[in-house]
């Protein structure tokens, strides 16, 4: 055989990044033979090291409390102190913060210690007994709630959208329509709120004493309104509703002060109008308008009684006290929170406008990166042909910027319908984007053209998460945001976001794990159905990992994997080795290998540094080409838009990992180029 | 007497802030748990809430209050999330006098029981633990204070910091109050409490 000789010449070199990737191969073999022997790790006593760390993971910062605690604890079995851990009230407190950080609107604390100062009030944090962005994030709530009550974690999907105020028209002034409409804005907000005196001097007295008190009173009162303003504001726009106040009029009266502005220390351009000024309203059916009102105040009533007689205040020690939060429920509002409540709400179409340039890509782009981990890394694709143009030939029909757009304008297409506020524009012949422009006629059906699919794809319309922007069989398309919900449930790419967004807030934010492991850990937290006991098991596999119990770990390097796999130590680096195994090495396998490049070999090639097998033969000697070609050639065929050279030939290969082994390829050249290969 | 005690404690002062910038060395780069930078500061809320839970009793204490409410306007620059980011983590000279302020103060208010004048409600235990400091300086006490406010399982930074202590001489000071106030000051501005680990 012969010996492969080096195209072009390399300065010699055995440095530290040599000795460290031959240490990650070792701890790799390491810990392949260290998962064989998980069951009797299990068995015995846990190092104080790991239960500190896991007590401050999963009692929500909490460590442990004391030498007895912690010899307790050593008296267990590691899985013994999950359990123990997990049954803690404060899992739950880190199950929502972690619901937060999947999300991506993770806060510093959770449960502010006191009533919100003016200080906070007017920073727009701190406003419920949680912080805002859990009170604005039912979903999130309920799964923790879900979690330590016995119920299902995966409930955190059930409250993707509904018809809640944001999603939806007006109701009609149908008193029992109301009970709802407060409500789906209010559950989480009151419940869980612990300042009972907050709650006593709050604005729902002063609707509900207005509301009894009938019409008459009612509009010649010029109480002021103050104190929880933002409380205020769901309330108030529902009694606009039975006011009759069209937007229109309240657009005539935001231009006017009033005394609710004034007392409430928010930007004023915030606030709802008061409805109560007489001056500013006068209602042509009185009569009708007091009946509304009677029956309005007959069903609201017991509700924010129920509301009152909770057990909310803080009584004895934090422990308790959160024992308390998630144990009881109020009865009466218990039904209710089967109701589905939005996290596509109020919060995400005001954080996530839809403008008249960017057509709901804001919220595609949210949605593929919360969702589906997919940060929109561009990697070139196959020229489209021209039948598959974007309408209008906008810029993402140019192959460069269709390399996001081919699956962000289909995501946002499932928000196609929502304008300002996520007000629903479907059926209208109008439609007002949240920059305030309106589009009507030609404009507007220009708009809805935006989705069309192309004829020849048999599909009427172009929506879904999209993996391939060839193949079709490897997309999922639907039209509405509940079959997004659909797809964010059950979608192997989302299931596995979720899963690494566990490991990632568990380990540490930046950790390379290997694909495999992820694998592994994706399939305990969904299989056999996603349960809370799937999820807890998914807790419990990352809580009890190699890299879990790294004090400062290496983030480029794996610690763990495939507990089923054979790990070899010349396996390709393990951000990309089962990208490798799945799309590449069914053509470029050593002993074979098409155009000399075996992608499943990682090996030193060259003076200490590592690459692909890369062999050429030219005047009857084989060589090993230069490891940065190998890297340029790689990037290349990953990313060029001509079929007849773009890899893998005749085979699709998920756009997320093309993106992953396209970065990795980028990197590794940079590195290469830099001397560092 | 006075002025002795102010030069060991700009000593410690040194020591803990060189402590503090080569434990960030240590860990650049790397990221911790629950969204918080590894080798960062750990921020104003998360220091905020172990206090409440390991040492002190009052539910509704909030850091500020040791200091004064204008270390909540700067609490941004402390370390805290924002728009679902972790900012202001990355230590500086700004924010680590800011915290050393604010730590000299809540080890002020915790030392005040050995006057029997305190500040702060601690939890029970605490209280004794702090207690025995005030009346000597006790080992055992000491590294239970550790455990509490630090936490187990580094037994190394704990020997550090307690050969630290009594190479300042900080253990042998004589009055209890100044004693127990450097010694927690130590304590709070050790990269093991302060830092993300």
């Amino acid at each position: 055989m012969l010996e492969p000789r080096l195209e072009g010449q390399m300065k010699p070199k055995h440095d530290n990044v040599t000795i460290l990737r031959h240490l990650v191969v070792l701890l790799g073999i390491l810990t392949i033979s260290l998962s064989s022997t998980t069951t009797m790790a299990q068995s015995t006593a846990a190092a104080p090291a790991w239960i500190d760390k896991a007590a401050k993971i999963l009692r929500y910062g909490e460590g442990v409390a004391s030498r007895s605690e912690m010899a307790t604890f050593q008296g267990l079995s590691e899985s013994q102190v999950i359990d123990r851990l997990m049954a803690s009230p404060r899992f739950g407190l880190m199950v929502l913060d972690f619901n937060l950080y999947y999300f991506g609107t993770k806060v510093d604390e959770l449960v502010p210690a006191s009533p919100p100062s003016q200080t906070q009030i007017g920073a727009r944090t701190n406003h419920f007994g949680f912080a805002a962005a859990a009170a604005q994030n039912p979903g999130a709530l309920t799964s923790a709630w879900q979690t330590v009550n016995g119920g299902n974690y995966f409930s955190l999907f059930d409250h993707a959208f509904s018809d809640s105020w944001a999603l939806r028209q007006p109701p009609n002034r149908d008193p029992s329509a109301y009970r709802n409409y407060f409500l789906q804005g209010w559950d989480f907000k009151f419940p869980l709120s612990y300042d009972d005196q907050q709650l006593t001097n709050s604005i729902v007295d002063f609707i509900l004493a207005k509301l009894t008190q009938g019409p008459a009173d009612i509009l010649a009162s010029n109480q002021p309104i103050d104190r929880t303003c933002l409380h205020a504001t769901f309330p108030i726009l529902a009694a606009m509703d039975l006011l009759g106040l069209s937007a229109a009029d309240r657009e005539v009266l935001k231009a006017r002060p009033n005394k609710f502005r004034m007392n409430c220390r928010f930007p004023p351009e915030d606030y709802p109008p008061d409805p109560f000024n007489p001056r500013k309203h006068d209602h042509p059916n009185k009569a009708a308008l007091a009946q509304d009102f009677r029956a309005f105040a007959t069903y609201l009533r017991p509700i924010v009684t129920a509301i009152k007689s909770w057990p909310i205040k803080a009584q004895g020690s934090e422990h308790d006290y959160f024992a308390q939060v998630w144990r009881q429920p109020p009865p009466a509002l218990s039904a209710l929170r089967s109701k589905a409540q939005p996290f596509f709400g109020e919060a995400f179409f005001r954080d996530y406008p839809n403008s008249s340039t960017n057509f709901n890509r804001k919220r595609g782009a949210y949605v593929l990166k919360t969702f589906f981990c997919d940060d929109l890394i561009p990697v070139g694709l196959a020229a489209p042909a021209a039948a598959d143009n974007h309408p209008g030939n906008l810029h993402a029909s140019d192959p460069g910027c269709r390399s996001c757009h081919f699956k962000l304008d289909p995501m946002a297409g499932f928000f196609r319908h929502h304008g300002r506020l996520g007000q629903d524009f479907s059926n209208r012949d109008t439609f007002i984007f949240d920059d305030g422009k309106v589009i009507t006629g030609s404009t507007l059906s220009h708009y809805w053209q935006s989705w069309l699919a192309p004829q020849a794809t048999g599909r009427q319309l172009n929506i879904g998460y999209i993996n391939s922007d060839t193949q079709a069989r490897y997309n999922t398309y639907g039209e509405s945001l509940e079959d997004l919900v659909t797809i964010i449930r059950t979608a192997p790419e989302a299931q596995r976001c979720l899963a690494r967004k566990l490991a990632r807030y568990i380990i540490n934010d930046e950790q390379t794990f290997d694909d495999g492991w992820m694998a592994s850990i994706t399939a305990t937290l969904t299989k056999p159905e996603p349960t809370t006991a799937t999820f807890k098991n998914a807790i419990k596999a990352i809580i009890t990992s190699t890299a879990f119990r790294q004090q400062n770990p290496n983030t480029d390097a794996c610690y763990d994997f495939d507990p089923e796999a054979t790990i070899h130590a010349d396996r390709p680096p393990c951000q990309v080795a089962e990208i490798l195994a799945d799309h590449c090495q069914m053509c470029h396998q050593e002993g074979g290998a098409a155009s000399g490049l075996a992608l499943d070999t990682w090996q030193e090639v060259v003076d200490g540094s590592f690459g692909f097998q890369h062999l050429f033969t030219e005047d009857g000697v084989v060589s090993q080409r230069n490891p940065c070609e190998t890297m340029s050639r790689l990037i290349d065929r990953l990313s060029t838009d001509d079929p007849s050279r773009r890899m893998p030939m005749m085979m699709a290969m998920p756009a997320n990992k093309r993106a992953t082994l396209f970065l990795w390829a980028q990197t590794a050249l940079k590195q290469c180029h830099s001397g560092g290969q | 007497m006075q002025r002795r005690h102010a030069n060991r404690w700009r000593l410690v002062m040194v020591i803990s802030f060189m402590a503090s910038l080569a434990s960030l060395v240590a860990a650049s780069g790397a990221l911790a748990a629950a969204g918080r930078p590894l080798g960062q500061l750990r921020g104003y809320n998360e220091i905020e809430k172990a206090l409440k839970t390991q040492i002190l009793a009052d539910p509704q204490f909030q850091l500020y209050q040791v200091f004064g409410p204008s270390y909540y306007v700067v609490q941004n620059l402390l370390g805290q999330f924002e728009s679902g980011t972790y900012q202001g983590g990355g230590p500086n000279a700004f924010n680590m006098y800011l915290w050393e302020n604010l730590m000299l103060q809540l080890a002020t208010a915790i030392a005040s029981h050995c006057t029997l004048t305190p500040n702060l409600t601690l939890q029970p235990e605490f209280q004794q633990l702090i207690s025995r400091l005030c009346q000597r300086h006790d080992s055992a006490a000491l590294n239970t204070v550790w455990l509490k406010i630090v936490g187990f399982g580094d037994d190394a930074a704990y020997s550090r910091w307690y050969q630290a202590l009594e190479r300042s001489g900080l253990t042998t000071i004589s009055a209890a109050e100044e004693r127990v106030r450097l010694i927690l000051y130590t304590l709070f501005m050790n990269p093991r409490f302060l830092l993300e680990p």
